[in-house]
């Protein structure tokens, strides 16, 4: 046990400005028994911190970054970053171990060359040409080239089980994957569709010298990953694993850090005191009043960054039961609720309001004002009774009764224990009683509540949002018969609302038809103005994209000042990030955010291709 | 021989009974492995119908009838094949078991013994010696400690000991920095490791340990051949223990069978609160996924513990009790 006396003169002399933060770990390091240093958490104002860290500090001698994305109790090892989609893969198999070919940077809404250096549709956009870069080579020492992505997109095609991570999705307009030279991919569509190019982008890649072998890809754990990524694997432990950083890696210099480790996690509160006790250096956890939880015990080095760029969590009503069927009814719905009161008490203040376009602030750049400010998103209950008394929806007593003469009660449904959104459909509930509707908190487990939302088998629920690398996603799967399924088929995962739109219809095949930005923008500006008319839902608060740092031993997080991309670690600008944080204390010379060099989204050429009508399956 | 005989036979029918109700008991819960699968996709957005149903296939979602599927089930168990779990997929149950296995059996076996061992013997003092100042005190605390809920005292324990007085770790079965190996340095990290979870557990859990040894205790110590033992002058230790513990300890013997077999089930709230591996864990999660194979497999070894620690019971019984053997 080591004493308070022996800690106590470091201490004295760093607050002495004799010896440096890290002379005081150094010290503290040398006094072992790390956890009785923390002992001393009892002791007065900055001591405290420092002797907390010192534990941390001394508890990773090898300098890795701690980091915690996934809640587990124990892990399996298993990095197939292709398995079958609900799979329990390792994080970082995908955009830490194989990388994509380039990463979609949410803050700054565009996507960033990384495995490609270039990429373009041809004229008739039925080729898509991707510049591969020079140079790269798996962690093993072979070369990286266009057979290895040819490879991994045959394998994906060829394999119905695969998921993949975007693959699955593009090969629905995609006929043939074709290498032109070592470092020039082509893929061949049989149905135009220049969003999917996103999801091109997104795939990672994996060597062919070594999955060739591979007998069954759906099973295949992959325990020890051949990756052209900057981490590698270093051991694996059913609570704990730790990846070392990539010698070779093709961005030179980078990664800046020696290694990452992972220790399992099985609960919130786990990871919280673990936060509060200095010892995770990045991760992406709800944390309560985090300003007062954890900002607070050390301002200096907590921090965090919730962007609102997550999709945007809504109140969902089934638009084929009645009254809901009636636009003005929804908006009156929505215009009932006091979003700024659920953002405040159920949401910690983390996120505002949505707007009439339900596009989170990813998107803040091609909204459109005038369809943002449609006003049925506005807290108005005078608006609101107007609207369903002019619907026909008359009070009676206490609440509003349909045509058919019954009051106007319905389930409203929630995950039960899902705080923040139970919390939110109480204060709702209150909302509506405003303007005669009794909405009845109902929650149910997860399964079960998603099984009624699939079936179409609900008439309030609250829900997640639909978001992607473009607004397409946001309105295909509110508002397009593509996402339509008749109530009782389960196959509607996003149509639960049960809404179909010819208008958007239109507006969709004009959108995957064009690989130009600036029209795409527009015509999503179209969509915006129609959702802003018919308010399919009720759209409640852009989800915030959680991230929280420690810089007490590492620096170079994305934040408020520097918001150079997310924070969280659940998407794939987590590339970006690994590859730019650095050693506390220690910034590298010439020090920048990672952004390998390429041209990005050009117009390549290449001759039309004409798919034969064999090959090409409905879309 | 026919008791042992007649006792085969018996826990051969529990084994197919549970084994049967193992099959068909998950299979009445709400919800369908497929809608927990797309479930778990929330947030990839772009899952279509169709990839769900080739990711059926591959996690061997069967659609077949019901009776179909468990003689199949019954099959693969005789070759001792749980299956492939579909929450951890490609990983086979026995992989993912084999996680939490060891670690389970070691926290609360030395919970229970800890336990068990504590309150029996103070329930054997107390019944000696009643009326003393200890058998007045010690039940009373034990059984108000024990009617805490454990979810409460748990977080205290860890909060004081390992956050506050940085005791004991936090959390996890070992320090992180080591890795499994023979050597004093990672097994006295996993004793090191243990204290808090199995303070924790043995707090709430002597009370009941205590009331039950020394309830029979005090039973037994009316009986004349106590009294007889006694009157023979014979040392008092040897009284309580030989003559009394010894015949109080049969009844206490059922319970402690029990809890034995129920072990296995591990703690969920233990693990959650000290994040420490287990099986708790994965039982809860393998529910929340609907991973029929997993439960199966969990149900299963926690129903197989019960009957073998109860066999073992009923041997013991025949041991002890020359009575039973005869009947």
């Amino acid at each position: 046990m080591v004493k308070e006396s022996r800690v106590a003169p470091i201490i004295r002399e760093f607050e002495e400005g004799r010896i440096s933060r890290r002379d005081v770990f150094k010290r503290f390091a040398t006094l072992g028994a790390g956890a009785s240093v923390a002992s001393l958490a009892m002791t007065t104002g900055s001591a405290t911190l420092f002797a907390r860290n010192a534990v941390a500090m001394q508890a990773n001698e090898k300098g890795y970054l701690t980091c915690n994305n996934e809640q587990q109790a124990t892990y399996i090892q298993n990095f197939n970053p292709l398995g079958p989609a609900g799979g329990s893969v390792r994080w970082l198999a995908q955009f830490g171990i194989y990388e994509q070919l380039f990463v979609f940077n949410t803050i700054k809404n565009e996507p960033q060359p990384w495995l490609a250096t270039s990429w373009g549709f041809n004229e008739d956009n039925t080729v898509l040409t991707v510049k591969l870069r020079e140079g790269v080579q798996w962690n093993d020492g072979e070369d990286f080239t266009a057979d290895d992505v040819v490879f991994t997109w045959k394998l994906v095609q060829g394999n119905e089980s695969l998921a993949g991570n975007g693959a699955r999705t593009a090969l629905r307009y995609v006929d043939d994957i074709v290498k032109v030279d070592d470092y020039t991919v082509q893929f061949l569509y049989h149905t135009v569709n220049t969003i999917s190019v996103y999801e091109v982008g997104g795939q990672v890649i994996v060597p062919e010298h070594i999955w060739k072998d591979v007998e069954d890809p759906v099973t295949f754990a992959n325990e020890e990953p051949v990756g052209t990524g900057p981490w590698m694997l270093d051991r694996f432990e059913s609570q704990i694993y730790e990846l070392k950083a990539n010698p070779n890696y093709w961005q030179e210099g980078r990664p800046y850090i020696a290694g990452l480790r992972m220790p399992a996690f099985p609960s919130n509160d786990s990871i919280h005191l673990a936060w509060l006790n200095g010892e995770i250096d990045w991760g992406g956890n709800f944390i309560p009043d985090i300003e007062a939880v954890y900002v607070a015990k050390d301002p200096e080095h907590f921090g965090y960054f919730f962007p609102s760029t997550g999709a945007t969590v809504a109140l969902y009503m089934n638009t084929e039961v009645a009254p809901f069927d009636d636009p003005n009814v929804r908006k009156a719905v929505s215009m009932a609720i006091d979003r700024e009161q659920i953002c405040d008490i159920a949401m910690y203040g983390y996120t505002h309001p949505a707007d009439t376009t339900g596009l989170s602030d990813a998107f803040e750049s091609i909204k459109d004002a005038e369809a943002a400010s449609a006003g049925w998103t506005d807290y108005n209950v005078e608006e609101a009774n107007r609207l369903l008394d002019e619907a026909g929806l008359e009070w009676d007593g206490d609440w509003r009764v349909g045509p058919d003469g019954n009051p106007l009660s319905f389930e409203l449904n929630v995950v039960s224990g899902w705080s923040d959104w139970v919390q939110s459909c109480e204060l709702m509930a209150g909302h509506l009683r405003e303007v005669g509707i009794e909405a009845v908190l109902t929650p149910y487990d997860y399964t079960p509540w998603l099984e009624r939302l699939n079936e179409g088998n609900f008439t309030m629920t609250i829900g997640w949002g639909f978001q992607g690398p473009t607004p397409l996603n946001h309105f295909r799967a509110l508002m397009s018969s593509e996402s339509y399924y008749p109530i009782g088929d389960n196959r509607a995962g996003e149509n639960w609302i049960r809404f179909k739109d010819d208008e958007i219809d239109r507006l969709i095949g004009e959108v995957v038809a064009t690989p130009d930005v600036e029209e795409q923008n527009a015509l999503f500006v179209e969509m915006q103005k129609r959702f802003a008319e018919l308010a399919p839902c009720a759209p409640l608060f852009p989800g915030p994209a959680w991230g929280e740092y420690n810089t007490m031993r590492f620096e170079g997080f994305p934040n408020e000042d520097d918001p150079y991309s997310e924070l969280s670690p659940w998407e794939q600008e987590l590339a970006i990030i690994l590859t730019t944080v650095y050693p506390a204390g220690e910034q590298p010379d010439g020090w920048s955010v990672s952004a390998p060099e390429g041209e990005g989204n050009v117009p390549m050429e290449a001759e039309s291709y004409q798919a034969s009508p064999s090959a090409s399956p409905a879309a | 021989m026919s008791y042992i005989v007649r006792r085969l036979f018996f826990y051969l029918i529990a084994a197919w009974a549970s084994i049967t109700f193992n099959f068909f008991l998950p299979r009445m819960m709400p919800g369908d492995p497929g809608t927990a699968l797309l479930a778990k996709l929330r947030g990839q957005g772009d899952v279509r119908p169709e990839a769900i149903e080739a990711m059926m296939k591959a996690y061997g979602v069967s659609n077949d009838p019901l009776i179909v599927q468990y003689f199949d089930y019954l099959k693969n168990l005789a070759r001792g094949e749980l299956g492939v779990s579909t929450s951890w997929f490609p990983a086979s149950v026995t992989q993912v078991i084999g996680t939490g296995f060891i670690w389970t059996v070691l926290l609360m076996g030395a919970a229970l013994l800890v336990g068990f061992g504590i309150g029996s013997l103070l329930g054997v003092i107390g019944a000696w010696k009643r009326g003393s100042w200890m058998d007045n005190v010690t039940p009373p605390v034990f059984v108000f400690l024990g009617s805490l809920p454990y979810f409460w005292i748990a977080p205290l324990i860890l909060f004081a000991f390992a956050f506050n007085l940085s005791w004991f770790p936090a959390r996890h079965a070992y320090n992180t920095d080591l890795s499994p190996e023979f050597s004093w340095a990672f097994i006295s990290s996993v004793l090191l490791h243990m204290v808090l979870p199995v303070l924790s557990i043995v707090i709430v859990s002597i009370g009941g340990h205590l009331l039950g040894m020394r309830n029979t205790m005090i039973a037994v110590l009316s009986e004349d051949y106590v009294t007889m033992a006694e009157a023979k002058g014979l040392d008092s230790r040897r009284v309580m223990f030989r003559y009394g513990a010894r015949n109080a300890l049969l009844p206490v013997l059922t319970s402690f069978g029990m809890s034995l077999g129920f072990l296995l089930s591990g703690s969920l709230f233990t693990e959650m609160i000290f994040a420490y591996p287990g099986m708790g864990y994965l039982l809860i999660n393998s529910v929340r996924n609907i991973d029929y194979p997993l439960m199966q497999g969990l149900f299963l070894m926690i129903t197989l513990a019960v009957l073998l620690a109860n066999l073992i019971v009923d041997l013991l019984y025949a041991r002890l009790d020359p009575r039973i053997r005869q009947a």
